[in-house]
């Protein structure tokens, strides 16, 4: 379990792991509000994991880019692009 | 429960509404090969969305929501991504109104809600 801190991090290993094995790569995006409202995106292989919390509203934005991400990369043919 | 588009994303609002502030809700994507998700379908459930494309063996998304409770579940392929992508995001950002709203530069700090 890799809890990543850095967006920008998060998104490159994202890209790594899905390239690496995309058919097993799987991404969920949690929405917890005990204690307090959370965001908990995790994206995992079933043997590495990601994950990034937040509970800022702006890092929708990110997520709104790396869900289209991963819907283009998961719905792809070929390899998942850069 | 396997759903159209739009019926999933309408219950997908009503499942964030019906788990706010007692339930967490957990939305998943993974890539399925049309095969699979044959095999795996669910009884009385409806049919994919795209017969098609299910037909030339391209991958698809399958998303599935849940709040421990309720399951749904729908399957996108690529031609409606970025309309999906919308939508899904719409429902999301209505849904969690429970995040901070000050913007960027304080990722850590308290303060944000007594500044507003």
């Amino acid at each position: 379990m890799v809890e990543v801190k850095n967006w920008d991090e998060f998104f490159e290993q994202t890209k790594e792991l899905m390239r690496q094995n995309p058919s097993r790569t799987r991404y969920s995006i949690k929405y917890k509000t005990k204690p307090g409202a959370a965001l908990v995106i995790k994206i995992t292989d079933n043997s590495t994991v990601l994950k990034f919390t937040t509970s800022e509203r702006s890092d929708l934005k990110r997520i709104e880019e790396l869900t289209g991400w991963m819907l283009a990369a998961m719905t792809e043919q070929e390899q998942p692009h850069a | 429960m396997r759903l159209e588009h739009d019926g999933f994303l309408h219950q997908l609002g009503k499942l964030y509404e019906a788990s706010r502030d007692t339930h967490s809700v957990w939305v998943t994507l993974k890539r399925v090969e049309a095969a699979a998700l044959e095999k795996s379908k669910p009884k009385g459930a409806r049919a994919p969305a795209d017969e098609l494309a299910a037909a030339s063996g391209q991958p698809q998304c399958l998303v599935r929501a849940t709040n421990g409770k309720r399951k749904i579940s729908c399957v996108v392929d690529a031609p409606q991504i970025a309309r999906f992508q919308l939508e899904l995001m719409t429902v999301m950002r209505a849904n969690a109104d429970g995040l901070k709203k000050k913007p960027k530069a304080s990722k850590k700090a308290k303060l944000s809600l007594v500044e507003q």
